[in-house]
């Protein structure tokens, strides 16, 4: 975790200001969750990629965590403090942690916002909208936005009848598809794990002939004849009706190869919108795959030209480490500074969370520590825009009664100014003053190469009369 | 206690203690422990050393904060206490004894569940129910860590009371993640291994503290002798020494004999073999022949021997073998450099 200090601290406030501001203009109200968070809040929905990431304790025999990410909190508090659960907009700013070796930060800070109560396509084109107009106002430029839809790959893996278990694992494995011979380490490494034993085939082929109850029956009464006794903490009908479930999913390779192989074609779905989709129709009409999901990313991108969005690319492939999302996904990559943030739609999270009805929402969030490498990547000299140091040093080590005389005479009129003990060449400041042990100062402007000694009376109206007019 | 003495931590009243004493007997450091109550003793052989009886589980802690220069203890605690600053540096990671496993075990009747999958979807199943998956074990760190690298999150660790492998029976834990040597006591408490769920095989090991060491030459010297004794003395276990008298005209003839014979070569020894004559009264030329082989071709170099007629073999084991160099002590200059 690092410090910041200086130049970078102040930088980083006036970013968070900025967006914060823009999320209000957009109507997105702000608010503050606690850092510290019950785990089991993460542990329903978030998915392992962030879980097994999270700093999880256990203080006075409580599971606590320091939050990964801001979206679970944030609809946690919407349901605890909007139980209308009318459409809201809401807007955050927060540290969040995540213990991950290869990341150069394990703190760091999402601002966000999350737009609660509405499915549409014009919903999802607005947040893009609003992170667009967030950037733009910060001046970043050189970045695109990566669009997907979560729905085209889960739709197709759950027609596969894969369990959960397995959809993760391919999910995760997604990445390795880049690689050369990616799709089948992948298929082998998913392979060793699911290749039914030979020995399980005659009787799976017969449970395959029976009904659920006549199958769990016959399971309940060998395992009696067999004397293995099922009482414990479990129920015995659940042990049945696994064991009867993992017999009948037989070899599970050809569902394996057929799944790597969709997505090894979806991550070929790549480039500009009106000919990705074109060719994506192509692919889902292949696999018999609804194509409601490639509708509304018709319309998405329709409407993000409508909003002025510029470039904007679409990826089938994309896939978030989150995994509450259900529709569009996406992502904002700088050109330098890498993966800014994102988002997508999450139309089962607040159920899962405890909400009363299903409810849509979609957002996204920005990391600030990528946001300020783009403004410094971007000129160098943009730290220093936001870093406005006092213009006068006055340095009171010789004389500090009539030092402090003039600083309460500055502080008054609305100056900035420091006290130092030396002024130093390493000041940045345009005056330095210096209180003299004979009562008077030597008022030296830096910019000008001036120097002039005047009586306390005189000072001020020495510096009104330069460029220090201006207040600050 | 001087301050050069190097401080050594090994267990005391466990299962490793009497393995720990008899190790360092056969690698000639015998400790000398006046009575059984004292938990300070020496190496004769070696004065600079001290010994401190400890608990096993609490010597990685005393070498991690550098109250002991080195310490024998299982593997499996110097994994779960690593505190990931590189403090503590395993310096023999194999000494041979206190072999275990640590294992995740089910009860028997969950006839369901088999592997590691079959457990995850477990996991995922009792999560839709809003239920979470009980693991009694002393080894959260590694057992966490494990079963996150096999993206399965839904589960809690529950402290151990007492006899651990009784909870998913008394039923404050649904199942256990623990050592195990010979999977007795699993068996007992009607509980199997599953298939793939081994998190750590483990044994008993030297440990140092990086600091200690790289900042005293004094003691860095005691450690490689400790090193060289050991790794000399454990890598003799693998070899035997054979002599045999075989009859032969000249030394030349005998040792052409044993460089042209493919299967005779073999087993020539770690470098070759050495003949020597035999002075008899009787007319005929007799030749002592000596080769080290490995422990296991013991049988096939005695049949070889006998092939060109060997007789009066005996067979040593050796106490020490020593390689040109230490790999272990070259081993440890190199994690000190690093």
């Amino acid at each position: 975790m690092a410090d910041f200090t200086a130049e970078m601290a102040q930088l980083r406030r006036h970013v968070a200001q900025e967006l914060l501001n823009l999320f209000h203009s957009h109507g997105y109200e702000l608010v503050e969750v606690p850092i510290v968070e019950q785990t089991d809040l993460y542990l329903r929905k978030s998915g392992e990629d962030i879980v097994t990431q999270m700093y999880d304790f256990v203080h006075k025999n409580r599971r606590l965590c320091l939050r990964p990410e801001m979206t679970a909190s944030v609809i946690r508090a919407y349901i605890e403090h909007f139980p209308a659960l009318e459409p809201r907009k809401l807007c955050y700013e927060g540290a969040v942690f995540r213990y991950d070796l290869h990341q150069p930060y394990r703190q760091f800070t999402q601002l966000g916002v999350e737009l609660i109560g509405k499915k549409s396509a014009l919903a999802d084109a607005e947040v893009i909208y609003t992170a667009c107009c967030s950037l733009a106002k910060l001046g970043i430029a050189s970045y695109q936005i990566v669009i997907g839809h979560m729905g085209v790959l889960l739709q197709f893996l759950r027609s596969l009848d894969l369990s959960d278990r397995l959809i993760s694992l391919l999910l995760s494995g997604i990445n390795l598809l880049d690689q050369p011979d990616g799709r089948n380490l992948l298929i082998s490494q998913l392979q060793e794990n699911y290749s039914q034993p030979p020995t399980a085939g005659a009787l799976a082929s017969v449970l395959q002939a029976m009904d659920t109850a006549t199958a769990r029956d016959s399971i309940l009464k060998l395992l009696e004849s067999l004397h293995i006794e099922l009482n414990g903490n479990r129920d015995a009908q659940e042990i049945a009706d696994r064991l009867i479930q993992k017999l009948k999913h037989r070899d599970q390779t050809q569902k394996i190869v057929r799944a790597v192989q969709f997505m090894a074609e979806l991550i070929q779905l790549r480039g500009e919108p009106n000919t990705t989709l074109k060719r994506a129709e192509q692919v889902l009409a292949n696999y018999a795959i609804d194509p409601q999901p490639l509708t509304e990313l018709w319309s998405i991108t329709d409407l993000l030209t409508q909003f002025g969005v510029g470039e904007v690319c679409l990826d089938l492939g994309l896939h978030r480490h989150l995994q509450y999302y259900t529709g569009m996904i996406f992502e904002v990559i700088h050109a330098h500074a890498g993966r800014l943030g994102g988002g997508g739609r999450y139309d089962d999270l607040i159920q899962t969370l405890g909400g009363k009805k299903s409810t849509p929402a979609t957002g996204f969030s920005l990391q600030l520590e990528a946001i300020c490498q783009a403004l410094t990547n971007d000129s160098q000299r943009l730290v220093g825009k936001f870093f406005s140091p006092t213009a006068i040093a006055l340095a009171y080590e010789h004389n500090p009664r009539q030092a402090i005389r003039l600083a309460q005479e500055l502080e008054r009129l609305g100056y900035g100014y420091q006290l130092v003990m030396e002024p130093t060449g390493e000041l940045k400041t345009q005056w330095h003053i210096v209180a003299q042990a004979d009562d008077s100062f030597r008022v030296i402007d830096n910019h000008n190469q001036t120097e002039i000694t005047l009586s306390l009376p005189h000072v001020i109206p020495h510096l009104k009369s330069h460029d220090l007019s201006r207040r600050i | 206690m001087s301050a050069e003495q190097l401080r050594i931590a090994i267990p005391s009243k466990g299962a490793l203690e009497k393995p720990t004493l008899d190790l360092l007997a056969t690698v000639g450091l015998r400790v000398y422990r006046p009575n059984d109550r004292q938990y300070v003793a020496s190496i004769p052989a070696l004065p600079q050393v001290e010994i401190i009886f400890q608990r096993a589980a609490d010597i990685y802690t005393k070498v991690h904060e550098g109250s002991v220069d080195l310490g024998i203890t299982g593997y499996d605690v110097v994994c779960e206490e690593d505190k990931e600053d590189h403090q503590v540096i395993v310096i023999y990671p194999k000494l041979g004894y206190g072999k275990c496993s640590l294992v995740l075990a089910v009860p028997d009747s969950w006839v369901d569940v088999n592997s590691i999958e079959d457990l995850a979807e477990l996991t995922l199943l009792w999560k839709e129910q809003n239920r979470i998956l009980r693991i009694v074990t002393k080894y959260k760190k590694l057992t966490r860590d494990w079963l996150f690298n096999h993206r399965i999150v839904n589960f809690a660790l529950v402290d151990a009371k007492g006899a651990m492998e009784a909870a998913p029976s008394m039923g404050y834990a649904d199942m256990i993640a623990d050592v195990t040597s010979t999977g007795t006591t699993l068996r007992e408490n009607r509980l199997k291994p599953i298939l793939g769920g081994t998190i750590l095989e483990s044994q008993s090991c030297l440990i140092g503290n990086r600091q200690g060491l790289k900042s005293n030459p004094e003691k860095l010297r005691t450690t490689q002798i400790i090193l060289e004794l050991i790794e000399a003395s454990l890598e003799a276990k693998n070899y035997t020494s054979i002599t045999a008298n075989v009859r032969g005209n000249s030394i030349e003839e005998i040792g052409m004999k044993f460089i042209h014979s493919p299967a005779l070569r073999e087993l020539a020894g770690l470098r070759g073999p050495t003949i020597a004559k035999v002075y008899t009264e009787n007319p005929m030329d007799w030749y002592a022949v000596t080769v080290v082989v490995p422990e296991h071709k013991l049988l096939a170099a005695i049949a070889h021997l006998r092939a060109v007629g060997g007789t009066d073999i005996t067979v040593f084991s050796p106490n020490y073998v020593f390689q040109e160099t230490s790999k272990s002590s070259e081993a440890l200059m190199a994690m000190l450099a690093g």
